[in-house]
Parts: structure tokens; sequence; C-alpha cells
């Protein structure tokens, strides 16, 4: 076994960590003017994106995860506990929206839209989705 | 050490190592953007690295994570080589990926495909959902291996399958089709466990079953794994049925063993569920009716073989009516890109496909009227692998049906029949590139032809071949050479070449010197050393279209022609450089002396006789060959080496006739 295999290095609750935190800096300084910038912004967007199509249930799927250790040679190890980043964006989406789940991904997808195009942004507006985002970084804290 | 501190120097070597890739040459065009993909991905880690202070032991191995995934990334540039995979068939996949896979982004639209070759088997690795960057990138890993294997490659329609069930549109659609899928013996884990342990099951399952103990069955995971399966065969059709029971096949064990609790159904209910679908599809049918004779006959043995399933109807797991309605919410898939998905062939045209290859031939459609026009048709990738499916397991009639009036017809292999068809996916790019730009310049191109060539059609007289009789041949497909594109590609007695996509050239750290006397040394041989006498000596390039190749004045390039060449026996060819290319110092180092009977591609034996290098493009007409009269019988003791090349290939210099005249191999003064 390899020295790293005891190390969860694909975690995706701390990757979406990551990815909430820069976002959240990024939309409360309303830029994404640097390359730093797109990139947390660009993942947030898709992150939602994927959970309103399909709750992330093709992320849960590993194909390649079971007795094929040299065809990961290509690709770290298989996402995991993606399921605990959607629960962790559901109940973040339910605590700021009010239970409103579709409301609130179109009102984050609209700010992350305005930070993107530079567009001027509706200070209550930057201020629930920088709440959401700060409750996600806490509720995927607390499920690590 | 702190993890800070080891944190920052981790981030400086992917950092390092990024810019270090650049020495090399991986993919014409995604070079740029990948490379800058892999810089933006970095940059966030760079800032998180800043912002975060104090650093937390959670945000370390979060960051450190996140560090991995882009090192591995960035690793893969060095493992991407065009020469390692066959390009044309990574540009259809790409297509493929790039139309079906594109997404709502807030940056940039497409999907980054990125190819590298593996031993591994087929896969396409996705981003994860939680990806830290701007562009989605879809690595797609062919298995070194199996590089001219295109028939095979149609398995990567099964793993397209994977990453549509992550996107946007097509992944709702697939969760719909998932769920529809939860129906029979694959609902729920107590109906697949009433399913094995039915006493009806067959006595492979039981034994299994008594074998495994308590199977855990993965139902999340075979359901994915069925509903990849369909997508393959709506990309692919019955090419892929093929080709999944080419690859599953054999390494499932079937019958004597069936595995019961892996991420993968059972293999006999895959092998079912295509038999199933493709008369639900009704793509059951052959395309060529029963006057087509022997390719009538191949196509319906290819289609015997599709539809043979497992013989057993325990492995249906799902009724007709059930896969119908499966089959149906799938479709709106591909509702925006009908042009992807597959539909039979028109009969006429598998049929001309399958005789081409019969012959030896590269599957693509073309005609040439009287006046020397030559009219090629568009052939989906799809056709051209069904055509080349047909042909292998169709191959006794097919054989049977030419050997009256072609004794000489080769049999053929399954390699070779993929070479083949991988030749004429090449080809096909360059047909593909000519008609589009027929349709942007409607009137540029056009040469004007004379009846004369349609007038002339008795026998040829002793000498070269005129165009007229050139024509003649090649209507009459006793001469080939394909493809034809441009109306004046035949001259007055001869018939331009084009440069096809592959260079080889003589290593700088290659062999100090070429000595005749090394034949005979690799004959004695064995193992390494035989094998690295005969790969070392060349560098080798593989060249998309529109991309320059520099030959530097003094350099000798080997590379094949765009065309294949078929001679008959009473035929020989001569192969000289356009005057045109000669006058810029651009030379064909020897005028290559085709031999009667030879088929296969032209090896171009290009110099650089100026004093500038200069740039060459796969698709120019860099050469030219006229054919001439033979006068006798042409029979030989034995092949010549070059005989059924695709590409260019290091020859023996001397033979075993002219040892008498090489000195001994243990006189060491000669070494």
């Amino acid at each position: 076994m390899s020295i790293m295999a005891a190390q969860d290095l694909n975690d995706a609750r701390g990757a979406a960590r990551l990815m909430a935190m820069a976002a959240r800096r990024s939309i409360e300084e309303q830029g994404a003017s640097t390359a730093a910038s797109r990139v947390a912004l660009g993942g947030l967007f898709r992150l939602l994106r994927a959970y309103r199509a399909h709750r992330l249930a093709g992320f849960a799927y590993q194909p390649h995860r079971e007795g094929s250790q040299e065809g990961m040679a290509i690709v770290a190890p298989g996402e995991s506990h993606i399921t605990a980043v959607r629960d962790a964006l559901q109940r973040a989406l339910a605590e700021v929206y009010e239970n409103d789940e579709e409301i609130g991904l179109e009102s984050v997808e609209a700010v992350l839209r305005a930070v993107a195009s530079e567009n001027r942004l509706e200070p209550n507006d930057v201020r629930r989705t920088s709440c959401f985002l700060e409750s996600l970084v806490e509720k995927l804290e607390a499920a690590a | 050490m702190t993890p800070l501190e080891y944190l920052r120097e981790q981030y400086a070597s992917v950092e390092r190592t990024l810019k270090e890739t650049l020495r090399h040459d991986y993919g014409p065009n995604e070079s740029r953007e990948y490379f800058e993909e892999c810089q933006a991905r970095l940059a966030l880690i760079d800032r998180e690295i800043l912002a975060d202070s104090p650093a937390t032991p959670a945000t370390i191995a979060a960051k450190t994570g996140e560090l991995t995934r882009v090192g591995i990334r960035v690793a893969l540039i060095e493992r991407s080589h065009l020469g390692e995979f066959f390009w044309p068939f990574t540009d259809i996949i790409r297509s493929f990926a790039e139309r079906l896979f594109e997404e709502e982004e807030l940056f940039a639209g497409k999907p980054l495909v990125h190819v590298v070759s593996e031993g591994t088997g087929y896969q396409i690795v996705d981003d994860p959902a939680t990806r830290l960057g701007t562009r989605r990138i879809l690595v797609i890993a062919f298995p070194r291996q199996l590089k001219h294997h295109v028939l095979v490659h149609a398995i990567f329609g099964h793993e397209l399958g994977h990453p549509a069930a992550r996107t946007d549109d097509p992944g709702r659609i697939a969760q719909a089709v998932l769920e529809r899928m939860e129906a029979g013996p694959l609902a729920n884990d107590a109906a697949a466990r009433a399913w094995v342990d039915d006493p009806k099951a067959p006595a492979v399952v039981q034994r299994e079953r008594r074998r495994g103990g308590t199977v855990h069955y993965n139902l999340d995971d075979w359901r994915t794994e069925l509903f990849c399966d369909l997508f393959g065969l709506f990309l692919f059709g019955p090419a892929f049925a093929a080709a999944h029971r080419a690859e599953l096949e054999s390494s499932s064990g079937w019958p004597d063993r069936i595995a019961l609790g892996g991420t993968h159904p059972p293999y006999p209910i895959r092998r079912r569920l295509m038999a199933q679908a493709l008369r639900v599809l009704e793509w059951d049918r052959p395309a060529i009716d029963s006057d087509g004779g022997a390719a009538h006959l191949a196509e319906r043995a290819l289609l015997d073989y599709v539809l043979e399933d497992a013989n057993c109807e325990w492995f249906e797991v799902y009724p007709d009516h059930i896969l119908k309605g499966v089959i149906d919410e799938l479709k709106s898939v591909f509702a925006r890109h009908g042009d992807i998905i597959y539909g039979p062939p028109d009969g006429d045209e598998l049929e001309r496909l399958i005789s081409r290859l019969a012959l030896g031939r590269p599957p693509i459609f073309e005609d040439l009227d009287a006046l020397g026009a030559a009219t090629q048709r568009p052939v989906r990738i799809q056709h051209c692998l069904y055509a080349g499916w047909c042909a292998w397991i169709g191959r006794a009639p097919l054989r049977q049906a030419l050997l009256p009036d072609h004794p000489r017809v080769r049999e053929l292999s399954f390699f070779y029949v993929n070479r083949l068809c991988a030749q004429a996916l090449l080809q096909q790019q360059a047909i593909d590139a000519v008609l589009k730009w027929r349709d942007d310049h409607p009137a540029g191109g056009k040469a004007e032809l004379h009846r004369d060539a349609e007038q002339e059609s008795g026998p040829a007289a002793s000498g070269a071949l005129g165009r007229s009789q050139i024509i003649r041949r090649i209507r009459d497909e006793s001469l080939i050479v394909s493809p034809l594109l441009s109306a004046d590609q035949i001259g007055a007695s001869s018939i331009d070449l084009r440069m096809g996509n592959t260079v080889l050239i003589v290593r700088a750290r290659g062999s100090s010197h070429v000595d005749p006397r090394k034949a005979m040394w690799q004959a004695q041989l064995a193992g390494h050393e035989k094998e690295a006498s005969l790969q070392q000596k060349h560098e080798r390039y593989e060249l998309k279209f529109k991309t320059p190749f520099l030959l530097h004045p003094g350099t000798l390039a080997l590379v094949p022609t765009l065309e294949w060449v078929s001679l008959p026996q009473d035929l020989m060819g001569s192969v000289t450089a356009r005057s045109t290319w000669a006058r810029e110092g651009l030379s064909i180092a020897t005028a290559t002396m085709i031999e009667p009977g030879y088929q296969g591609i032209v090896t171009l034996e290009l110099a650089n006789l100026g004093e500038i290098p200069i740039a060459l493009y796969p698709g120019l007409e860099l050469a030219q060959i006229s054919f001439f009269d033979v006068v006798g019988s042409t029979r030989k003791p034995r092949a010549g080496q070059f005989e059924l090349s695709f590409e260019p290939s290091q020859g023996t210099i001397a033979k075993d006739s002219e040892y008498p005249f090489l000195p001994p191999n243990d006189d060491d003064r000669y070494r």
C-alpha cells in the first residue's frame, strides 16, 4: 500500500470548503479579475448547477474504485464524501433561503454571474450569498 | 519543517514542473489551454496559501489534496504524445465530448479534452464535482497496446456515458433513465436476492452463489453500467455491440464463471441487454439486401454475432416494454445532436465499404467519372466501424466470393482490418476537409477536364500510361490510388501523391553509421538487442492536418503518402518529386520504384537539398507516380519487405544474397 494511501487526498468536503471560502472572498471583494477568483467562482457555479441538475448523483459513482490500483495512475483516487457535500449544500440553502431551495440556487447563481461579468451587486444579495457560503463552510467543517 | 512550509515547498515543485512540461510537444491544439487551466488551478491554491493565516491543519490537508490533484494533471502533460494513440479517433471523441458535455459555465463553455495513452484499458477520467478550475477537464485514456484497434475503440461509447451522467442536461435525463431502470431483478436488493436464489437460475449462478456466500449487490452501480452500455450503443450502433462482446467476453470467464458481487453487472446480463436493445431499436436488420451477395452474408454474420445472446432468459433483466421506455428516455440526451447518434447505413454504401475492405482497401466511398473527376462522400465513423466488423466476422464468405476473380486476395487478419479502417478514418478527415473547403469556396479549385479521357477506352499501349488509361484502370479497379481529392490530381501521365501524417527522421542519438553488415548481426541477435536494433534508428512524429513539419537542410525524412496504392501484376510505378517542390530544394531522395502487385501506402524519402528549412504539411501534393506496363510474368518467390505498409518503416539493407560480399561478423575491425 502506498504511504499516501492512508490520507484522504480527494476529500470532496475539503475541496468544497476551500472553494466556498475563496468564492466568498471574491464576492465580498466583488472582483473576478484574478485567475484565482475565476477558479473559485467558476468551480462554485458548476457545483451548484450539478446539484440542481442531478443532486450530484453522477459524481457519487466511481466505476474504477475496486481492483484497479494501476488504473488510478492517471488520476487521484475517486472523490470521497460527495454525499456529505450534497447534504451540506441542502442544509445551507434551507437555512439561508428559508427552505426555498430553487430561489436560493437562482439567487446565488445570479450573484456569481454578476461578479464574473463585473456588474454591480445589490448589497443585500452580497450579504445573503456571503451568509450562505459561511453556512456551507460551517456545515462542511462539521461533517469532516 | 512545519506543515505549512512543506505545503509551500510542494506548491513550488508543482509550479516548477508545470513550466518544465513546456519542453514537450503534447498535442498541437491543446497545449496552451491545458497549461493555462493548470496554471489557473495553481493560482487559487497560491492565493489561499498566502491568505490562510494562521493555517489550520484541516485547511492545510485540503490544500495538499488539491495540490496533488493539480500535480497529477500536470504530470499528464508529459504522457500525451500524439504518437502513442490514434489521434483521428481522438478527434472524433473530442467532437462528441465537446458537444454532449457543453454546460453553462461562468468563464468558458467547452470542456477541455486531454488525451493520454495508458496500459490499463479504456477510461475517461472526469473532473470531480468540487472542481477548483475554470474549465472542465476530461482525460481520455487510450490503451497503448490497442493503439491501432479502432474497431475496439467503439468501447469509448460506454465510457462517454459516465461523464454524461455528471453533465447538467444529460445528467438530469440520466437520473430519469436510472429511475426507470429500477425494475425487475434490479429494482432493489430483495428483488436481486430473490432472483439469484431462484432455483431456476442457471447452474453457474447457483455455483457462484454457493461459492461466494452472502453477495452484496451494487445495484446502483450495475444500473449505471447498463446505462453506459446503452449510451455506447446509441453512439456507435452494432459496432459498439461487437466491441463490447469482444472486449468483455474474454475477461468475464463466462460461461464457466460469473461475477455477482462487483461494481459491474454479470457479463451475460450485459450481453443479453445489448442483443435485446438492438432488436428494440430495430438495428438488428441487415442494411444490405440479399442481392448484395457476400457483403450481405458478412453483415448477417456480424448481426448474428451481436444478437447471439446469453442463451438463457434468466439473464434478461428488463422486459421489452421497460427497455423501450428506458431507450425512449435515453434518446432525449441526443435530441440536440441528431448527427452524433448512430443510424443504420445505406445498404449500397455499406456494401461498397465492406467490398473495399475484403479487397484490402481502406473503406472510403469514392467514385471516379470518365473525365477523371473523383467524388467522395462523407462516411460516418459508425458506418466505417460497422463495415470493419462485418468484414472481419464475415471474412470467410467474403473471401470465398472473391477468389474466382481475385485469386491473390489476402486473408484478412483482425489487426489488418483495424489498420485499414484506421487508414480510412485518416483519409476521411482529408476528404471532409476538402468537401468543406469546396462548400466554402464554390468557385475555386475546379480544373478543366477534357472529353478525350472519356473517349479512349481501348487497351493500354506498351510504355507509360497516359491520363485516359490511368482513368480507365482506376474505373475498372485494376489500379487503385485513393483518395483522389482534386480534379487535376491525375496529370497527363501521372498522379500527384499527397504527404501523409507520419514522419520518421533519423534520431540524433541513434546509430553511429549505416552499415549493411548490421543485417547479418540482426540475424544473430535475439530479444532486446534484436528489437532495439530494429526500432531505434528513427524518431517518429505524427502530425495532424494543418500542422507544419520543418524539414531542415541535409535531413532525410520518411513519410507515407495519404493515398492507398494497389498495383496490378502488369503495371509498375515510379515515384518522383513534383518539379515545383524540387525547385525549392525538396527531393524525393530516390526515384522509388513500386513493384507490380504492391499494396499499401508509398513511402516518400524526402530530403531538403536547399539551404533553408522547408515547412511541410500533411495533405500537400509533394510527389507523383507514373505507371509502366510490365511484360512477362511478375511472380516472385517472396513478397517485398514493405508490402502492406501503413506507415514508413526501417528496411533491411542487405539481403542474404549480398552476405558473401560483406566482411564476417567476427572481424572487429569493421564493428
